[in-house]
């Protein structure tokens, strides 16, 4: 698949350089950009995308329309926290409104640091919205659960 | 020698998609209600029973706010068009 959803490699190793910080006041800015699979992103390219992905790439990533724009839009984070032992942190939901899009999985990365990736998410089937909202909700913040996790 | 084990890992996303249209007041509060409150499919019975219930009673709550909100955007968004002379445009605003 060109698509697996995977915590990036290589974001293990830079989290223990202090390369990203998450926290919701003077952290860093993190994105989610779009991705399609099979020819479906601009210029017809397609995203290959998993745990070996190091940084942001416009290959693959779908077209900007409505109020997604290349590049992916900002994240809003939320203070990382610790459930029991495990440690992690959360990112508010996004939409995009008025958008045309078909999209097979996302990237959030670090547009702070040099685009460095952080995971790709893998939608499972292509999701599509025509002239609608396309909105990623994002699990709940818990031990068990939170979009980034560290146990 | 110690060892320290430890995992680092990526959660579930959910996407949700319209055409040609907004989400509905209904799809927000139930995004809304699942990131306030998450109820764990392990977890026992009686307290996933009592949590699923809670959280059915909120959801309801959040829409029948979050109409009032919409209700009242739109109450001064169209005060707004028929000071500045558009009364059909806000008649028809009000109808929708």
């Amino acid at each position: 698949m060109a698509i697996s959803q995977a915590m990036c490699t290589a974001f293990k190793s830079e989290v223990l350089k202090a390369t990203h910080n998450f926290s919701a006041s003077g952290g860093n800015s993190f994105k989610i950009a779009l991705y399609a699979e099979g020819g479906g992103g601009k210029s017809s390219t397609t995203a290959t995308l998993g745990a070996a992905t190091t940084a942001f790439t416009t290959t693959g990533e779908v077209a900007s329309s409505g109020t997604y724009v290349t590049g992916g839009l900002a994240l809003t984070n939320v203070d990382p926290t610790t459930g029991g032992t495990t440690g992690f942190t959360d990112f508010a939901d996004k939409s995009f409104t008025t958008a045309t899009i078909t999209a097979m999985g996302a990237m959030i990365y670090n547009d702070t640091n040099s685009d460095k990736a952080v995971c790709v998410l893998d939608f499972g089937t292509n999701k599509t919205s025509t002239a609608g909202t396309f909105t990623i909700t994002f699990p709940a913040a818990a031990a068990s659960t939170a979009i980034i996790r560290i146990a | 020698m110690f060892d320290v084990g430890s995992s680092v890992s990526v959660g579930s996303i959910e996407v949700l998609t319209t055409d040609n249209r907004g989400h509905s007041i209904e799809e927000v509060a139930q995004m809304a209600a699942d990131r306030i409150l998450y109820v764990a499919d392990e977890a026992p019975p009686p307290i996933r029973d009592q949590a699923q219930a809670f959280k059915n009673t909120l959801k309801q709550t959040l829409i029948y706010y979050m109409h009032q909100a919409v209700e009242q955007d739109r109450a001064t968004i169209c005060a707004e068009l028929r000071k500045n002379g558009y009364s059909d445009l806000a008649d028809n605003l009000r109808s929708l």
